[in-house]
């Protein structure tokens, strides 16, 4: 029956749109000052998605227009966008459009963070005023202009990545151009993607979509962020910053390419030539973030022969970066090391957007983008031993003796000398990222509705070239092991999309609009037990818009909207989930009596902790719902956004145990036997058994007794968290009416946030610092299985309400605007728990601290100060570790019964008895700071800016009622200056 | 002329200024009194000197008591400790009264009398003599060398001491400055008054079944490395030596021994190392500290040291279950060190109870400072058998580096060296009993 509807729906907008009749809409844009033609200007009819770029006489023609209510769409770079009704009932040849220059001698010009109040999702836009007034340096820079957001002192010597409503930098995803950039392929961390090689002199603006994104997007869980580069002609333009960290020059230019015989345009060539540097102490600005990068972008309109009916937009660019971290020139650290880490990049991407203005299809538009990087780390570290040491290159499991190096050899355990050396260590890591989609959209209107059907595929591919670390001068090289990262196969995605946008226009200003979406992911890792991984994120938007201010502009109630969401997304693992670093336990087994050149012998045995692919892991997916509203009560502009996200199945690494046995031998055995101890030459055989042998074959070769040792080691898997992690909040902005006698708005924004996690899963933990069973020969022959791990907390909570004021004086008559920006932290909470899945107490509060059992059960451990212990679920032995004995009652028991046992027992137990103010609330008393900015225009040949960021010098003190201790808060004064020249 | 009357009165607006300025920074000297006790009882002693220090440890007053045992100071407002020790021979055994008041104030308005409780001491035979903790220089001055750490224990009798049944220990918590449980948030440790002290980590005991220390001798223990260090860095100390003793961390019957940084030069017999129990554990070894330890010797049959150490339900856990320790009694503490590293004053507490020890003794480590025992001049000028042979002048304290010296100005190695027999301090103070020596002493 459903399927019946759906299919009669569709019919019916398609017959329509068979029916429908097309005409063209022509018309010129020129400067509204100079009465220039404006070449490059987009012209877009947002209701039927179809677009012209006008030419150098300001030219443009859209055919093919169906008729009825559109709305026309007018942007240039350098100009405010226009945007205006147009009923097409005929032909229209002789549209006149008139922009106005985009400058601080507007009245509407703004430095805040604007809401865009045609989205159904949540999304804001800081545009180019905005990004220059706080004088970005990097894009994360931003994060101070959303609601509730804080200013920072804006530096590239530590990683900067974006986070969005408490969802993690690795959710989060970053496009520049259209072009995404990935961590996926890297084999080091499981976090977002860096943004700081990010040019930041060319943004054009920023666009942060923090609701439930368009099915388009995908590998993603916490939002997204565009960033939008300058595209169209452009003067000259020099910009030079400084500020107390960092330092940036950079040049931009927009040239146009001329015209063909033809008189069409061919084309734009932008292009941004950047330097930053950063350092990272003022005091001793020598360790250092370098950032040169080269951009060249061309775009062009093919409008004319094949392509006068069907107009084809194109548009290729190329990034370039190189940089990147380096302390050589640190007097301060140790003569002869350093650190250095490449940050080197180059992006490509294309892309060709084709008006086709067919009954079934309106635009078709392909993509495709590479993201190669080189992120080279070379660290030079000095080492010192008073005896020879080994260092250990073997991956096999098994028992080894270090040798001296052998050029050509093997050289799987080292042995080096004893005294001081240098050593240079490198990790090569060089992930590419390629990824091609087609979007095919179509655009109709049937009456008062008006349908846009979006539907597209997507190929991702990432690898990493790197070959991982290797050691430039083997020989004295500390303990590693290759693990070559172009040796793990390409992870692939393939997705596809449908989303349908209707828009029901209920009555001239009042309109419903309804998006429904639906993505399917299709990871593929061939020749690996990860195989073929599916996902499906089915999302939902609508925005009811119950008035505007075209029908209500007379009343108190202005405008009235409400929108909703719920999605799901799911986020790609990277390879430093899929495919860890393994790790290795290297146990020493022997080692000798010092020589008198200080030579000892050792032996290791080699445990890999290769973490075991897990078939059943599932991607990590956000399932997010919001709700907002927004309105206008008497010129005050309202707008509210409240969400809930669960995250299901974070990436988690688990914990599990094997047995092992191992022959140790200790150096009792080797003194004094007959053979001089500078002739002595050792080995191990496969049983661990140590030999020692006469270098000069004098003395017969001795056998030496070893003891057998056991103990628990431990293995990895990659595994997702059943437990899921809630967040909510609440956003809010709120605008009043410009004060026009001073020039004045104030904006007062703020976002409320809570979040709370406990991670409940049974698992094991072997406490190897525990004392030794003497008779047994091992630490300690049991293992605990606690709930949520062995710390002595499994969860957390945090509440916190943050909110700014903000006033920005705009004084269009001399090209100038001031803001000072009050932020305030109002209400700062949080706390660790301690609970099992039903919530019940996981730790016990202690009444006599030496007694595990003088625990009092039902006292809580959040009431007040005091020593808590956790026990155990359950426990094995090494000898049957299959099964799992309850453990309080065995403890109780043998606390009777078996005083050895329960001294053994009382050694699983976790107690918190130096830190007794573990479980208490942490309430944070308010703190606040002020930033000033000022942006001046001069002429049209220049402009200045100035920020000084905390500029009275608060430094709150902030009381913590958990350690009853004062904190101290806000950075330093910080301050910057940026000059612009245009010529 | 008008700006010349300006100036003038500008200048004279300044000058009184500055001299009233100058009225208020002077201070009056305020008379205190200090009573020696002893047993709740006034120690009724005449002619003992008593030192009062200011908080900065930077200006010392002497006095010294009336027949009842009370001196009088006149000094500054401020914050203070005073200190007495008197020592003196009776039947042969060597015993002192000492006490410290670290809790002086003195200001108007406050009490100006105070109490020193002393404490009587009587000269162990078997002493400390020197602890070589914090390290020195690496070969290339461009680090610090801390693979390196000795201790010396010494016959300061005349008698041959029998040193089998030694334990040697370490206070709780490790270093002086980390938040100590047992001070349970109050001034005073909670075993201030009971008859045991933690020991932490492990004991040690010597592995030969009977072991006797010559009069006026010594035996030196590696702690960590009992290698020859100087091949590979000559600003430290050759352990190798056969007479020298090792801690065989895999003697205690854990799993230290997979711990590098603890190895021993094939010179050292197997007789020389030292065994023990360990009833705590760290990853790294026992963790004598470079920078604030504690150290102790004590008297106690090895089988009950042992049985002390292995009790597990006897370990006192106050300071958390990875830093258990044993109930180890007072009764059986012999000698006993306290350092607190230079710097981190502020945040340390003492870890011995006075009765055990009092006081610390500040040292830099990583400079190659060992901490020396001072030489009790009395007693060892006393000696007959030293006429001759003592070497005054002794210039290898580190008082010119805001260290400190030994007062007694007896250069102990060189008198040695000149076959002198030197009888160290013993007032279970180690303020007044160590000093932060500038060389250790096994650099010749």
């Amino acid at each position: 029956m459903k399927l019946q509807i759906v299919t009669s729906v569709v019919a019916l907008l398609l017959s329509g749109s068979l029916w429908a009749q097309n005409y063209t809409v022509s018309g010129t844009v020129t400067d509204q000052e100079s009465g220039q033609p404006v070449d490059f200007a987009t012209v877009v009819l947002t209701s039927s998605e179809q677009w012209a770029v006008a030419n150098a006489k300001g030219e443009f023609t859209i055919k093919n227009v169906p008729a009825g209510d559109n709305v026309l769409s007018i942007s240039c770079l350098g100009y405010v966008t226009v945007t205006r009704d147009l009923s097409v009932n005929g032909n229209i040849t002789d549209l006149k459009v008139s922009l106005v220059l985009d400058n601080l001698r507007l009245e509407s010009a703004v430095v805040t963070a604007q809401e865009n109040s045609n989205s159904a999702a949540t999304s804001r836009t800081i545009d180019k005023t905005a990004l220059e007034h706080v004088q970005v340096m990097n894009v994360t820079d931003i994060g101070g202009l959303l609601p509730g957001g804080k200013t920072g002192a804006s530096t590239l010597t530590s990683t900067q990545t974006f986070s969005i409503r408490g969802g993690g930098s690795f959710g989060t995803a970053v496009e520049v151009d259209g072009v995404r950039l990935t961590n996926n392929a890297s084999f080091t961390s499981v976090s977002g993607v860096a943004t700081n090689n990010i040019a930041s002199s060319n943004v054009e603006s920023v666009e942060v979509i923090t609701g439930v994104p368009s099915v388009e997007y995908g590998d993603m869980t916490s939002g997204v962020v565009k960033i939008n580069t300058q595209r169209g002609k452009t003067p000259w333009a020099l910009t030079m910053s400084t500020s107390p960290l960092t330092k940036q020059v950079s040049v931009n230019k927009g040239f146009s390419l001329g015209t063909s015989r033809s008189g069409a345009s061919r084309g734009v060539l932008n292009s941004t030539l950047e330097y930053t540097r950063s350092v990272s102490n003022k005091m001793s600005p020598f360790s250092s973030y370098d950032r040169k990068q080269l951009g060249l972008t061309y775009s062009r309109q093919f409008a004319e022969g094949f392509f006068a009916d069907k107009p084809l937009r194109f548009s290729a660019g190329i990034t370039g970066n190189l940089g990147g971290y380096d302390d050589k020139a640190d007097p301060d650290r140790l003569l002869e090391t350093f650190s250095t880490g490449k940050d080197n990049a180059l992006r490509g991407n294309i892309s060709a957007n084709w008006l086709l203005s067919k009954p079934w299809i309106t635009n078709l538009e392909f993509k495709a983008s590479a993201v190669y990087s080189d992120q080279q780390v070379r660290s030079r570290s000095r080492y010192s031993e008073s005896t020879s040491s080994v260092s250990m290159h073997a991956t096999e499991e098994g028992y080894y003796m270090g040798a001296p190096w052998v050029k050509g050899g093997e050289n799987l355990a080292v042995m080096l000398a004893p005294g001081i050396w240098y050593n240079t260590m490198a990790r090569d890591d060089r992930p590419l990222n390629l990824r091609a989609s087609l979007k095919a959209n179509w655009a109709k209107n049937v009456g008062r509705i008006n349908n846009k059907v979006k539907v597209g595929a997507e190929w991702t591919a990432d690898k990493n070239y790197g070959i991982g670390t290797f050691a430039e001068e083997p020989e004295t090289a500390p303990t590693w092991r290759e693990y070559r990262y172009c040796d793990i196969p390409t992870m692939s995605n393939i997705a596809v999309y449908i989303e349908d946008n209707l828009m029901f226009r209920l009555s001239d200003d009042s309109n419903l609009n309804v998006i429904a979406g639906l993505r399917n992911d299709n990871t593929i890792i061939p020749g690996s037990a990860y195989g073929v991984t599916s996902s499906i994120s089915p999302r939902f938007n609508t925005k009811w818009t119950v008035f505007t201010e075209k029908s209500h502009g007379d009343s108190f109630f202005k405008e009235l909207s409400f929108r909703a969401g719920w999605g799901v997304a799911a986020k790609q693992p990277s390879f430093a989930v899929l495919y860890p670093t393994p790790g290795y336990t290297d146990l020493e087994m022997f080692h000798s009596t010092a020589s008198s050149d200080n030579t000892v012998y050792r032996a290791y045995y080699v445990m890999p902790q290769t973490i075991q692919y897990n078939p059943g892991l599932r991607w990590q997916r956000d399932h997010q719902t919001e709700v907002g509203v927004d309105m206008n009560l008497g010129g005050v502009h309202i707008s509210l956004a409240g969400y809930y996200t669960k995250t299901i199945g974070a990436y988690s690494t688990i914990e599990n145990y094997n047995r092992f046995t191992y022959t140790f031998t200790d150096p009792n055995a080797v003194q004094g036997i007959e053979i001089p101890v500078d002739n002595r030459a050792f080995v191990i055989d496969g049983n661990g058994v140590v030999t020692v042998s006469d270098k000069t074959g004098t003395l017969p070769s001795v056998g030496l007794d070893g003891i057998v040792r056991k103990q628990f080691v431990p293995t990895y898997t990659e595994d997702n968290d059943d437990n899921p992690v809630t967040r909510m909040g609440l956003e809010w902005v709120i605008d009043f009416p410009r004060i026009k006698a001073i020039n004045t708005t104030i904006r007062l924004d703020g976002n409320y946030y809570s979040q709370r996690s406990v991670y409940t899963d049974l698992l094991p933990y072997y406490l190897n610092n525990r004392p030794m069973k003497a008779d047994q020969n091992m630490l300690l022959p049991y293992l605990g299985w606690y709930y949520g791990g062995h710390n002595t907390n499994n969860g957390s909570e945090s509440r916190s309400v943050k909110g700014n004021l903000t006033f920005t004086t705009n004084i269009p008559k001399v090209g100038m605007i001031l803001s000072l920006k009050l932020e305030g932290n109002l209400f700062t909470y949080s706390r660790t728990l301690s609970e099992r899945a039903d919530g019940s107490a996981r730790s016990y509060v202690l009444t006599d601290k030496t007694d595990p059992l003088s625990f009092i059960d039902g006292k809580s451990i959040y009431d007040e100060e005091g020593y808590t212990v956790f026990f155990p679920e359950t426990y094995s032995t090494f000898d049957d570790p299959d099964t799992k004995i309850p453990y309080l009652e065995k403890l109780r028991w043998a606390r009777e019964n078996d005083p050895d046992l329960y001294t053994d027992l009382t050694n699983l137990l976790i107690t918190n008895t130096t830190e007794n103010y573990t479980y208490m609330k942490d309430y944070l008393s308010p703190s606040f700071n002020a930033h000033f900015s000022v942006t001046k225009e001069i002429g049209k040949v220049a402009s200045i800016s100035f920020y000084a960021n905390n500029f009275i010098n608060m430094r709150n003190r902030i009381w913590s009622t958990r350690t009853k201790t004062w904190l101290t808060m806000n950075p330093s004064v910080y301050y910057g200056l940026t000059l612009r020249l245009y010529f | 002329m008008m700006k010349r009357l300006f100036s003038i009165l500008m200048l004279a607006g300044i000058l009184l200024s500055v001299f009233s300025c100058q009225r208020k920074e002077r201070q009056v000297p305020l008379k205190i009194g200090v009573q020696l006790q002893f047993e709740g009882a006034s120690f009724d002693v005449e002619g003992i000197a008593v030192t009062l220090s200011d908080a900065g440890g930077t200006v010392d007053y002497q006095s010294v008591t009336n027949a009842s045992g009370y001196a009088v100071f006149e000094v500054p407002a401020g914050a203070y400790s005073a200190t007495s020790v008197y020592k003196f021979v009776e039947d042969g055994e060597r015993i002192a009264f000492n006490g410290t008041n670290a809790r002086i104030i003195v200001d108007e308005g406050t009490g100006s009398d105070f109490v020193i409780n002393l404490l009587k001491v009587v000269s162990q035979q078997v002493i400390i003599k020197e602890l070589y903790n914090g390290g020195c220089l690496s070969a290339d001055g461009l680090g610090a060398y801390q693979s390196d750490q000795y201790f010396i224990i010494y016959n300061n009798s005349s008698d041959p001491a029998d040193i089998s049944n030694l334990v040697f220990g370490i206070g709780c918590p490790y270093e002086s400055y980390t938040a100590n449980n047992y001070y349970a948030g109050g001034s005073e440790l909670i075993y201030e008054h009971l008859d045991w002290m933690p020991a932490c980590g492990a004991l040690w005991w010597f592995s030969a079944e009977e072991l006797t220390l010559e009069p006026y001798s010594q035996i030196v223990v590696a702690i960590k490395n009992a290698i020859d260090h100087t091949a590979t860095n000559p600003n430290s100390v050759d352990l190798s030596n056969p007479d020298y003793y090792w801690m065989c961390n895999s003697g205690l019957g854990m799993m230290y021994d997979r711990a590098r940084g603890y190895n021993v030069h094939e010179n050292i017999p197997k007789e020389h190392y030292l065994t023990g129990a360990a009833f705590a554990s760290s990853p790294s070894g026992w963790p004598m500290s470079t920078g604030s330890p504690t150290f102790f010797i004590g008297k106690m049959p090895r089988e009950q040291a042992k049985a002390l150490c292995l009790n597990n339900d006897e370990l006192d856990k106050t300071q958390g279950a990875m830093f258990a320790c044993v109930k180890f009694p007072k009764s059986c503490v012999y000698d006993a060190l306290e350092i607190w590293a230079k710097g981190n004053e502020a945040n340390s507490h003492v870890r011995f109870s006075a009765d055990v020890n009092s006081n610390y003794v500040l040292q830099t480590p990583k400079m190659g400072y060992s901490v020396y025992r001072n030489v009790d001049k009395e007693a060892t000028e006393a000696l007959e058998e030293n006429a001759g042979k003592l070497v005054y002048n002794y210039a290898g304290g580190t008082e010119d580096v805001e260290g400190s010296t030994d007062p007694s100005g007896i250069d102990a190695e060189a008198s040695i060296a000149n076959g002198a027999h030197i009888i160290y301090s013993d007032t279970n103070d180690s303020f007044i009993d160590f000093h932060q020596r500038k060389v250790f002493s096994l650099k010749k």
